[in-house]
């Protein structure tokens, strides 16, 4: 989800707040910023426990950081982004990840009513996905779910990531291009017939 | 191959719902980490003014004022049972018909200053 430079100032303010003493701030800027930070990490790991996990410690450290931050220096949901990024490679690495399948099996529907088997064709296809993203170096995931599902521009993950836009470009298109080599061989299971892929 | 982007289409669609735990979690980190937050809990912590002397001197309005009230009281005990010596000659002054003229209402003092003189 992209922010503007609107939603970082009232970020901001929120943030000055909470560090004079206002209680209520912590909440109001909990509910913007904690949805995003929860989503990123729960695509970048495929497992909303561990997303949980690291959410609320990209969180914690956001509350510690209150006293000294500077407004303008630093976007808050630029560096949440950065954060949690930085805690799920930490996670990959020390392989405490659980399998990728848990993400969509939890939010299977328990009964089988109209729509089901598309909605279990979807579910398919998201675990899919998931797993896909899962086999991707670090960094490539990191830009791809940064572009194409929270949908921040190249400049803004340049600044996620601190790296420059072409960079950016070149993680994104690397992984783009190797997500889609992974799911073409999967285009039957995934119930993609050949007219979809020529229309 | 274009179904890359119905799947990147279809999981940004899909909500990722921030449980209530989380929030909650969040939020006591948040009251916990919060600048002066032991302060507020160590007057919080406070115990409230109760029992006799402090509902006492909450009827006269703090213990400053009732303060003031006891030394008030203590001072006109003293002075009604330790009537400094002038005082009759004072009262005189006002009450003799004519009245006088001068009072010495503090004559050891001349005394003090005149000690150690000598006559030559």
């Amino acid at each position: 989800m992209p922010r503007d430079s609107d939603a970082d100032t009232a970020d901001a303010a929120l943030l000055a707040r909470y560090a004079a003493g206002d209680a209520s701030a912590a909440r109001l800027l909990a509910a913007r910023v904690l949805p995003p930070v929860l989503r990123y990490a729960t695509r970048l790991l495929g497992d909303p426990h561990e997303a949980e996990d690291v959410a609320q410690e990209a969180m914690l450290r956001l509350w510690r950081a209150a006293p000294q931050w500077r407004a303008g220096e630093a976007q808050i949901g630029t560096w949440l982004y950065r954060v949690a990024g930085n805690l799920c490679i930490d996670r990959h690495r020390a392989g405490r990840r659980r399998p990728v399948q848990a993400l969509d099996e939890e939010s299977l529907p328990a009964d089988a009513g109209p729509g089901a088997e598309a909605g279990l064709i979807a579910a398919d296809r998201m675990a899919a996905l998931q797993a896909a993203l899962a086999q991707l170096p670090e960094r490539q995931r990191q830009a791809v779910v940064l572009r194409h599902i929270e949908g921040l521009s190249n400049p803004e993950i340049a600044a996620v990531l601190q790296i420059g836009v072409e960079a950016v470009e070149s993680l994104t298109a690397r992984g783009k291009r190797a997500l889609t080599q992974a799911l073409a061989g999967q285009r039957a299971e995934l119930g993609y017939q050949e007219t979809d892929a020529n229309a | 191959m274009p179904e890359t982007d119905d799947l990147f289409a279809e999981m940004r669609l899909r909500q990722v719902a921030v449980p209530r735990g989380l929030m909650a979690r969040v939020l006591q980190d948040a009251a916990r980490l919060q600048p002066g937050a032991g302060l507020r809990v160590v007057q919080a912590g406070l115990p409230a003014p109760a029992g006799f002397w402090a509902r006492f001197s909450a009827f006269f309005g703090g213990a400053g004022m009732l303060a003031g009230m006891a030394t008030a009281a203590v001072a006109g005990v003293y002075l009604g049972f330790a009537q400094p010596g002038p005082m009759p000659q004072l009262t005189d002054a006002w009450l003799t018909d004519p009245p006088l003229e001068t009072v010495d209402l503090m004559p050891e003092v001349e005394t003090f200053l005149n000690e150690g003189q000598t006559d030559d």
